[in-house]
């Protein structure tokens, strides 16, 4: 596990939303539209770029195939894995530890 | 349906996006494409965008694939090249690749193909002809238009392989910036 946070955190800003978006089965596309809808259209994860980053994740097995109905199956969904959580939550107390340093810093 | 020739190199692609680009504007739309032969529609004029990938994929992991590009036409794959089209739009949607990481990720992959088919060709020029009887190498046996065809092929090869990896440094020092 510590492993896995040394090789990926920190995450890029499209794995760190596909960790997010999958703490609930969905098929590829469905993340694109749920990362856009999650950042109000701010980022929006280009095709190529989700791919390699979920082909990257399934490596490290922080995300995995969901089968839940493979009969029926017609687009491949993901999930999250644990190793996949203990990353997010790692890196989710990483980011806050980053915010609450600049506290008090003056943005002017 | 009209056809044109055209040769385009792989370290060529924005070139090749441009010409595309500007075809669209006459209302040329790619729908198909061959070893140096591109097929286009007749339509209204429009702004398109092209995007080229590079990958080597399965039967089953390309369906996965092509799931991400929803937003995209999927017009063709040529050789490891897959060609997409999508009208332009004001937003931050015209790319298939919106990082570095993915972009120097795919120059990595044409890398590593272009070592893969490189190695023959080296093979032969360094270890297979040096020691071949020069009599087989001369005009007009076989081995000497092998000899011809195999250098040419070298030469492009390494051209091309000096390029991308010259655009896969230019990547990776944006990632580490």
């Amino acid at each position: 596990m510590d492993k896995i946070i040394e090789r990926l955190s920190p995450l890029t800003e499209a794995s760190f939303y596909i960790l997010l978006s999958l703490r609930k089965p969905m098929h590829g596309y469905g993340i694109i539209k749920a990362v856009e809808e999650m950042t109000n259209g701010r980022l929006h994860l280009a095709a190529g770029t989700l791919y390699g980053a979920l082909q990257n994740l399934q490596k490290y097995e922080c995300i995995e195939l969901y089968s839940f109905d493979k009969a029926n199956k017609k687009k491949k969904e993901y999930v999250i894995t644990d190793s996949g959580t203990k990353l997010l939550n790692y890196e989710i107390v990483r980011l806050e530890n980053m915010i609450r340093h600049a506290k008090g810093y003056d943005m002017k | 349906m009209i056809t044109k020739r055209k040769v385009f190199f792989a370290w060529q692609a924005d070139k090749e996006k441009q010409w595309l680009e500007d075809l669209a504007k006459q209302g040329y739309v790619l729908e198909d494409i061959k070893l140096f032969t591109y097929t286009f529609s007749k339509q209204e004029p429009q702004d398109l965008v092209y995007q080229f990938d590079f990958q080597i994929l399965s039967k089953a992991n390309e369906a996965e694939y092509l799931e991400l590009f929803e937003d995209w036409t999927f017009i063709k794959r040529f050789g490891g090249w897959y060609y997409f089209r999508k009208p332009k739009d004001s937003t931050n949607t015209n790319e298939i690749y919106n990082d570095n990481i993915s972009k120097s990720a795919m120059f990595k992959r044409i890398i590593g193909f272009l070592a893969l088919v490189g190695f023959p060709l080296y093979y032969q020029v360094i270890f297979v002809f040096p020691n071949m009887e020069s009599n087989r190498l001369a005009y007009p046996n076989f081995y000497f238009f092998l000899r011809i065809i195999v250098v040419i092929f070298l030469v492009l090869h390494l051209l091309a392989s000096l390029r991308i990896f010259a655009v896969y440094l230019s990547y990776k020092k944006k990632i580490s910036e």
